[in-house]
């Protein structure tokens, strides 16, 4: 039941009896959820299975779709059959620089826990690089000074 | 009694002095909780008290912040949604 691109209801929370799409899979229980907010007022946002409702249409998308790319993939009939109103170009700008500020601070959060597991994983490989180094040196020094000897 | 507590709105309890007398204490009534619509059972997240108390409460402490929020249980709600869901068959 539970696939990517299912349109369902969800259930519970300030967002319960809104319709939404399923984006991307998190575990078994959990997926990525959007309206998106334009259309219906549900965020991007994580969502557990048994606060949703399948229903039975579905959307043609990609794993990990864009909220643009949901927007395009729901058709007229589909629209009026949820009795949703596609927004207006007006609205989706409006969104779209809300939007863009949100997605700078999301950027901003990724790149610096990447740059901590960076530092971390470095921090844990140091110590061992260097302890593999230190023979090598020692074993050229002594290759030199023999050589010199001689 | 002054004239302003001769209302119904108070609860009246007769009470003993340590002088040994016998008074009338005025307290005022009790206000019954906020019940869901469908199941009669208490509302979570709801401002209870008096009218006036619960006027004084901000607004995001009024009711829950969700469809039929202040008159029905998250379950009834969600019990709601599934029904709608599958009479409309989308």
């Amino acid at each position: 039941m539970f696939e990517i691109g299912r349109v369902c209801v969800k259930t519970a929370g300030r967002e319960a009896g809104r319709y939404c799409v399923l984006v991307k899979r998190e575990n078994d229980s959990t997926y990525v959820v959007t309206g998106p907010k334009v259309l219906t007022k549900v965020r991007r946002r994580k969502c557990n299975i048994d606060h949703l409702e399948p229903l039975e249409m579905t959307l043609k998308i990609k794993s990990d779709a864009s909220d643009n790319d949901v927007l395009k993939a729901f058709s007229d009939e589909q629209l009026r059959q949820l009795n949703l109103k596609r927004p207006t170009a007006a609205e989706i700008k409006a969104w779209e620089a809300q939007k863009s500020e949100k997605e700078r601070k999301r950027e901003a959060r990724e790149r610096a826990e990447k740059e901590k597991k960076e530092r971390e994983a470095k921090e844990k490989a140091g110590p061992e690089k260097k302890a593999a180094k230190k023979p090598e040196k020692t074993e050229a020094k002594k290759k030199a000074k023999t050589e010199e000897k001689k | 009694m002054r004239r302003a507590q001769r209302s119904r709105s108070f609860r009246k309890i007769r009470q003993n002095t340590p002088g040994g007398k016998k008074k009338v204490k005025l307290v005022k009534k009790r206000a019954s909780r906020p019940v869901c619509g469908a199941c009669k059972r208490p509302l979570a997240g709801t401002a209870g008290g008096r009218k006036n108390a619960a006027k004084k409460v901000s607004g995001s402490r009024k009711t829950p912040n969700r469809m039929y929020g202040g008159n029905l249980c998250h379950r009834c709600t969600r019990e709601m949604i599934k029904e709608r869901v599958f009479k409309e068959g989308a």
